[in-house]
């Protein structure tokens, strides 16, 4: 079963000896920060994008979720109209023959602070939205489908999916364009996934995970009710 | 309490033939009614005990008879026999059978020198 | 960023269905694809199965379903695959069974998990199988690709092995990405794993209890599935798909689970367990403790509310209810009532079971009954009825397994158990045993469900009236939420006068009223009954058998989550029609599906008919009607709701201490048959009502066999 593992990237560049992450936290001590409001802007003089966080995470609870799959066809539905696995922005995956908790695999959009499929797109597809909340998402009408994007992301399972109809790329966007969704998507709006899970295993917080903890997303939303039905509200100890 | 000589507590702890065994029934929902046999007193205590998972639902009529005739136990009868007559609801009734029950295994067993008894 | 581009939504030319039908021909390794649009009127699951089946089985007076000339068909419906509350991860298995009496009907099983979500995403809305490969196979399905494999390295695995070995064969190379690549479109992804469905060696020994599984715990144990594959040496069929299923109105489909969950959802913060219905309901469906509470509850695809778990105990993925309740009492007796050995034990049993690809329901009495011959010396080593079984060990796990082992490998007192457990009883020399309930298999040969036909008679009047335990739950609350609330001294949480008007709502226009429900002694035999009955036999076969709404969750007749505790079957807004209208584009009445459960049943008994059914065989084991249900009673009493003759009072009265009356049931049977359209005095279907449901080609096929009923 897939553990939350991040791609360590050999090819990254630096800058003054510094990977971009530290000298992008260096930045932003020195005042030079595209936190909060305001777009993304190229540092001048270098290529390195500076893009303010957004205002919008999903985390999940591992131990919490009942594997029905119910976020991910609910994905489809609301940005596509049809009911699909492959085409869900958020993936579960199952293994019946593994012990708890490491039987299911909750695969969010991390919305990364220095989100690397935001840099690799070469046409700007793959871009931080101002006008909702910065969430890192994908124009559809500009994408060209070359897929540097999903070869960028440093999570396993990648968390942007290859659309086989339209033949380009997608992502979480927090339920921003979600044309089947009767309410208002994006952060400060519904997640669709969020509102329809049965049992609260998806979670919206507008404080980002600390970017250096690869469990940071998987949390421990269950409680003293979920005690009372006969499973542990501990938090968990997953092998990822 | 009164005394219980060692023997008639082996002999009351015995788990009775086959022919003798008491029916009761377990509710668990949603599958429906699962029978059990009681072969003992002992496997009575713990068939009885109370759990979340069923509901043990018994013929105390039939529960006394079998302690009468099959086990030989009097006093445990008429233990339930009184609580029978009380007007309460059934799980209370059942609830303070089961303690008679294993108050009445506990003593038994001490007075047995907490051998396990089996009839052959 | 939104596309500037306007979203015009494509329902497809059948929302809801993929399209196709995989037929695979086992005899000669190859394969059709049949259009589904010929059978869209069927819905999906029985009815899809059953029309597929009347097409395509040559011979339908087979009496025994180990044949290449039988058909079985794994089918899905509109709803797998998608949100619909409760209904997107079952699945139907139909076609003519084996071990039943005294002919192995035509007859249907059910599973859930995720197995029909993953055939509907691979492009596929059912699987029919016929004919008999040559040697041992297993079919890979990956979207539209078909591909056999030989399974010889795979026949004696269990289950468990089986379904790893294939997710092995199929994990391909992939970019890296965690996801692996399929044919498709162009190319396309999934992150998931293979769905597969295959038997253990209890189907390929061919025994009755041959049962068919998929994942951990999911089963298709009735009817003999397990048996039919192994004959036909099918070991696995396996479905991997990464497409999608277009929804009518997508939009509606989604508002509606809100709403569901709104209304009827378990409330996660204060969970009501003592909540009354059946959507709305808390439960986990196991019988024994746990050793740990390290566990999630797991559910089938779309569900809401997991009624299984996957523990951190190595063991019991999936296992619940009666798996968990047959060995119970006796690990229990062995353990000398230490709970948590007595848990752990039960568990890895109901593991070995599902390994070994075995129903464990037959063991619910039969159990009982093998103890029982051993203990009056019958059976044993050197006993009339020999057996290397130590029962002195009973209740211990490695009996437990060793039960399970001779019965599925044909060893031992197995070679006879794996033909039934009834059929045993009559080789043995112990008929009576069945005739006088020692053996509690009051219907087909089947064991008793754990509700008396005797008290609960809907339940045993539909068994009868079909092919096999019905085991449908919709009224089943009405005994088990009176019977704990009483048996606690609480107070009904709704009145049995409440509860009788609303359910009688929603039977409406097949009663008149709330007397359909009442099981007083005097009423049983009534037309009110017999029309709930045909209610019932209608929803189970077309809005759970076909729809494949889950018997756990529907019908919702009554629901204390709801304003006016009115439950969500048949409601405007999340009825059963609402989803399947969202979904399918159709705009069927709630009863309309009724009347296609009608249809089905109708074709179904064109089947028996052909099989030399006659409504003789309709009948009860004889302690049905011959014992009362106090003689040996282990059960206290049976609440359900019943009305006073002379005052008019609604209550909940105990309707134990009764047995049925042979010949007013046979009477009720003549009432029945004409109003199902059927000839009374055989159970044959009449050209009319053939003709009236648009079956004139099977009222052909009845004539020329001479069984077409006569009009009454």
């Amino acid at each position: 079963m897939p553990k939350e593992k991040k791609m360590p990237n050999s090819q990254e560049p630096k800058y003054g000896g510094m990977d971009r992450r530290t000298f992008l936290k260096t930045l932003a001590a020195a005042g030079v920060a595209a936190t909060g409001a305001g777009a993304a802007f190229m540092l001048p003089g270098t290529n390195l994008m500076v893009m303010p966080n957004s205002k919008g995470y999903l985390v999940v609870d591992m131990g919490k979720c009942m594997g029905c799959d119910t976020c991910m066809m609910t994905c489809s539905l609301v940005h596509h109209g049809e009911a699909s696995l492959s085409l869900s922005r958020i993936q579960i995956q199952q293994d019946a023959f593994q012990t708890w908790p490491n039987d299911i695999h909750m695969a969010v959009c991390h919305q990364c602070e220095d989100a690397p499929c935001v840099n690799a797109c070469p046409v700007e597809a793959d871009h931080v939205d101002a006008l909702f909340g910065n969430i890192r998402t994908i124009d559809p009408d500009r994408c060209i489908g070359c897929t540097q994007c999903i070869d960028a992301c440093p999570w396993l399972p990648k968390r942007l999916q290859w659309n086989p109809e339209t033949k380009t790329v997608q992502k979480c966007d927090l339920c921003a364009n979600t044309p089947y969704l009767r309410e208002k998507g994006g952060p400060g709006g519904t997640q669709s996934c969020v509102k329809v899970c049965p049992v609260g295993a998806i979670a919206y917080i507008d404080k980002m995970p600390d970017q250096d903890d690869p469990t940071a997303y998987n949390v421990n939303l269950r409680d003293k009710a979920w005690k009372s039905l006969g499973m542990t509200d501990e938090p968990l100890k997953r092998e990822g | 309490m009164q005394t219980i000589d060692q023997t008639e507590a082996r002999h009351l702890l015995r788990e009775v033939p086959y022919a003798e065994w008491l029916q009761i029934g377990r509710m668990m929902i949603p599958k429906g009614i699962h029978q059990a046999r009681i072969s003992s007193l002992s496997e009575l205590e713990w068939t009885i005990r109370p759990t979340a998972k069923t509901l043990v639902l018994m013929r105390f009529d039939n529960l006394e008879q079998w302690l009468r005739e099959a086990v030989g136990d009097h006093t445990l009868a008429e233990t339930v026999l009184a609580i029978r007559s009380r007007d309460v609801p059934y799980v209370e009734q059942s609830q303070a059978v089961y303690d008679a029950v294993a108050e009445r295994v506990a003593a038994l067993k001490e007075a047995a020198g907490e051998e396990e008894v089996r009839h052959a | 960023m939104a596309s500037k581009k306007k979203v015009i939504h494509d329902p497809g030319a059948l929302p809801g269905y993929a399209g196709k039908i995989l037929h695979l021909k086992l005899s000669d390794l190859s394969y059709e694809v049949i259009p589904t649009e010929k059978y869209r009127k069927w819905g999906g699951g029985n009815g899809l199965g059953t029309a597929l089946f009347w097409d395509y089985c040559e011979d339908k007076t087979l009496q025994d379903g180990r044949h290449e000339k039988n058909v079985c068909v794994v089918a899905s419906s509109p709803f797998c695959g998608t949100s619909v509350p409760s209904a997107g991860g079952r699945c139907e298995v139909t076609g003519i069974g084996y071990g039943q009496i005294p002919v192995s009907w035509y007859t249907r099983s059910n599973f859930g998990g995720r197995y029909s979500a993953m055939m509907k995403y691979a492009g596929w809305d059912a699987v029919v199988i016929s004919g008999k490969a040559p040697e041992p196979v297993w079919v890979e399905v990956t979207n539209a690709t078909v591909t056999y494999h030989k399974a010889k390295a795979l026949w004696g695995k269990g289950t468990r092995e089986t379904q790893l070995a294939i997710f092995s064969a199929l994990d391909r190379e992939n970019k890296g990405w965690g996801w692996e690549p399929l044919p498709g479109k162009g190319v396309e992804y999934s992150t998931q794993k293979p769905a597969i469905l295959c038997i253990g060696p209890a189907g390929e020994n061919q025994t009755q209890l041959g049962s068919l599984v998929h994942d951990s715990g999911n089963g298709a144990g009735q009817g003999g599935f397990g048996a039919v594959w192994g004959f036909k040496n099918l070991k696995a069929v396996s479905f991997m798909g990464s497409g999608s299923i277009k929804i009518a109105d997508p939009m509606g489909l989604v508002d509606a689970r809100f709403l569901q969950k709104e209304i009827y959802g378990v409330n996660m913060e204060e969970p009501d367990i003592h909540q009354w219905g059946m959507l709305g309901r808390v439960f986990t469906s196991t019988f024994v403790g746990l050793p740990s509470n390290n566990r999630r509850a797991q559910a089938c695809v779309g569900c809401v509310m997991g009624c299984r778990s996957r523990y951190d105990i190595g063991y019991g993925n999936e296992v619940s209810c009666q798996e968990t309740s047959w060995y119970g009492h006796y690990a229990g007796k062995y353990a000398k009532g230490d709970e948590i050995e007595m848990a752990k034990v039960t568990m890895q049993v109901a593991d070995y079971c599902n390994d070994l690809g075995l129903n464990s329901y037959p063991f619910e009495h039969g159990l009982d009954w093998l103890e029982g011959l051993w203990h009056k010396g019958i059976l044993g080593p050197g006993k009339q009825i020999e057996t290397k079984l130590n029962f002195n060990e009973i209740g211990s796990l490695e009996f437990g397994k060793a039960l399970l082992k001779v019965v599925a490998h044909r060893e031992d007192i197995g070679k006879d158990l794996a033909d039934g457990f009834v059929q045993t009883a009559h080789k043995w020399g112990r008929k009576q045993d069945h005739d006088d309930g020692t053996l509690l298999f009051p219907y087909w040969g089947m064991p008793e469900h754990g509700y008396d036909p005797r008290a609960e008679v809907e339940w045993g009047f539909a068994s009868i009236m079909t092919d096999r335990d019905i085991n449908s739950h919709e009224f089943n609350p009405l005994f088990w939420k009176p019977t704990v609330a009483i048996a606690f001294g609480m107070r009904p949480r709704i009145s049995a006068e409440e509860i009788v008007h609303l359910i009688a709502e929603k039977l409406k226009p097949y009663v008149k009223g709330p007397e359909c429900l009442d099981f007083s002694t005097n009423n049983i035999y009534s037309d009110e009954v017999l029309n709930m009955t045909r209610w019932y036999i209608h929803y189970s076969r077309f809005w759970k058998n076909s729809a494949l709404f889950c018997d756990l969750r529907w019908a919702d007749l009554f629901d204390t989550n709801a304003p006016g505790n009115v439950g969500a079957t048949g409601d405007s807004r999340l009825g059963e029609q609402v989803f399947w209208n969202a979904v399918t584009g159709e705009n069927i009445s709630f009863v309309d599906g009724l009347s296609k459960g009608h249809r089905i049943y109708v074709l179904q008994s064109a089947i028996w008919a052909l099989q030399g059914r006659h409504r003789d065989h309709a009948k009860f084991a004889d302690y049905i009607y011959e014992k009362k249900n106090e003689e040996g009673e282990f059960f206290p009493f049976y609440f359900w709701p019943c009305k006073n003759e002379k005052t008019g009072k609604w209550a909940y009265e105990d309707v134990l201490h009764r047995h049925l009356d042979r010949e007013k049931f046979e009477e009720w049977k003549d009432r029945f048959y004409k109003a199902e359209g059927l000839d009374p005095k055989t159970g044959w279907p009449t050209q009319k009502t053939l003709e009236e449901l648009g079956l004139e080609d099977v009222a052909k096929e009845l004539d020329a066999h001479g069984k077409l009923g006569k009009e009454a």
